[in-house]
């Protein structure tokens, strides 16, 4: 029991970065979507080449570059800041590839009755385009969410206070390495087993309205 | 009434009186002049001319391919066109130019369009389909914009599906929507790209009904179609598009029953065989 409550210290750092980072990735990375299928050939190009840098290099080496590169020298950073440039920069660049693949799923039709419906092009992506796109997005940033979540394990390696962080302590403290381990997997399990299914969930009550 | 049919060049639109007499020389309530587009090498619209008056119907048949459903979109400027001009009312559009966002929003103004796949809006229901454009572009109140929908859908019979959402009515039933949701914008014109072409014969037939309800209330349309029967019997006029030129325009009842261009012939005879 004191085992487990030692692990589920670091549950709210966890959810924190992972809520954080999805939440700036999920502002930012509509904006970026827009720069990726803009019709302007500069910023398109310098959008594509963005994307392939942020996705070509693994996480940790860009929690390494902001945090050992960056934050020492350049700018003071804590870790927790760290974290959240790296993990909201990537998840911005993954959620913009999510909204896109909305966007494309999108059919022209659409965008036909609404311009000769005379729509506005900031009412054809509020009223037409955002929710058939959020709608096509949803299941791959639930996916995506809980990705992160996983993935937010990285940030022990910078001594955030995190699951992983707290069950490598007290592997190290208590030579329980296996009960450890095991103990703080099945936490990952209960914290996303729920999102899926609430996302599945969602994802069958809207589809259930919209298709056939 | 059209100008230059078959010639291919440009002639200027006139304002003579249709065959029969129906219509006064007066100004035509839509205008095509020269129209020409191109997709790379591949010329679809040819210098199409072409006017129609106040409360006219006219027909556009043709094999696949004709340009037909290209000149509606040229029309209301979904496809720009590389030259010519369009007018509806008092609006003149030209193509190969750059549009004035406000000339657009004018001319679309005026123009209702209906599309062959209804291009209904999946994630809002009926009533919203139909309100939408009218609370965002005519600036009605939400109120007042669901009560002309619903007077909308009483004419085209679907009252009863307001707050369905478009997967749970059937073709034609969305077609009718479709139909309600252009009217909602109060439009000189009417512009029908094969309106049944997706649908089977009987629930073509409901949308056909509508149509010709429309045409009993006066309004002006295009419609593009397969439908011989409504060319032959609804529209005044026909119009046949073959390779991007219009090879025959005439009253509907002649063109149908003693075409004048080999052109012509062969496709009714294909669509008779059938």
């Amino acid at each position: 029991m004191g085992m487990l409550l030692q692990l589920l210290r670091g549950l709210p750092w966890t959810l924190a970065l992972m809520a954080t980072a999805f939440a700036v990735g999920s502002v930012l990375g509509l904006p970026l979507m827009m720069a990726r299928v803009s019709r302007l050939l500069p910023l398109r190009l310098a959008a594509t080449v963005l994307f392939a840098i942020v996705r070509s290099i693994p996480p940790l080496v860009w929690l390494f570059i902001i945090f050992f590169g960056i934050g020492f020298g350049l700018i003071n950073m804590s870790a927790f800041t760290a974290c959240l440039i790296a993990f909201g920069m990537i998840a911005a660049i993954n959620m913009a590839e999510i909204y896109r693949g909305g966007l494309i799923a999108i059919h022209f039709g659409q965008f036909e009755a609404a311009h000769a419906l005379n729509l506005s092009g900031w009412h054809v992506f509020r009223d037409v385009v955002a929710p058939q796109m959020f709608r096509v997005a949803l299941p791959s940033s639930a996916t995506y969410a809980i990705g992160l979540f996983k993935d937010s394990a990285i940030a022990s390696t910078i001594g955030i206070p995190e699951l992983t962080y707290q069950a490598n302590y007290l592997s190290q403290t208590t030579f329980q390495g296996l009960k450890v381990f095991g103990l703080v997997g099945l936490i990952y399990i209960a914290v996303s087993l729920p999102v899926a299914w609430m996302s599945r969930l969602l994802d069958a009550k809207i589809r259930a309205k919209v298709a056939r | 009434m059209l100008d230059g049919a078959a010639s291919g060049g440009p002639e200027p639109i006139g304002a003579q009186p249709a065959p029969g007499g129906a219509y006064a020389a007066v100004r035509p309530a839509l205008s095509v002049q020269n129209v020409y587009k191109s997709f790379g090498t591949h010329v679809v619209l040819s210098d199409i001319n072409l006017s129609i008056h106040t409360g006219e119907v006219l027909a556009i048949i043709g094999p696949s391919g004709s340009g037909k459903s290209t000149l509606l979109r040229c029309i209301n400027f979904l496809e720009p066109p590389d030259r010519g001009i369009v007018t509806v009312g008092d609006v003149s559009v030209s193509g190969g130019v750059p549009v004035a966002r406000r000339e657009l929003w004018r001319l679309r103004q005026n123009l209702g369009m209906v599309f062959q796949s209804f291009n209904l809006f999946p994630h809002m229901n009926v009533l919203r389909n139909v309100s939408l454009a009218q609370e965002r572009v005519l600036g009605r109140s939400r109120k007042e914009a669901d009560e002309v929908s619903l007077q909308l859908l009483a004419r085209v019979g679907l009252t009863d599906k307001a707050q369905q959402y478009p997967a749970r009515c059937s073709g034609g039933q969305q077609q009718r929507i479709a139909i309600a949701r252009a009217l909602a914008l109060d439009p000189k014109v009417m512009l029908f790209d094969e309106p049944t072409s997706s649908l089977d014969p009987e629930l073509g037939f409901e949308v056909l009904v509508v149509m010709r309800k429309l045409v009993e209330s006066g309004m002006t349309m295009i419609v593009v179609t397969h439908e011989m029967g409504f060319a032959e019997n609804v529209s005044e006029h026909t119009m046949v598009m073959a390779e991007g030129v219009v090879v025959e325009y005439g009253p509907s009842r002649e063109v149908m029953r003693n075409p004048q261009t080999e052109r012509t012939k062969r496709f009714l005879r294909a669509v008779s065989e059938r």
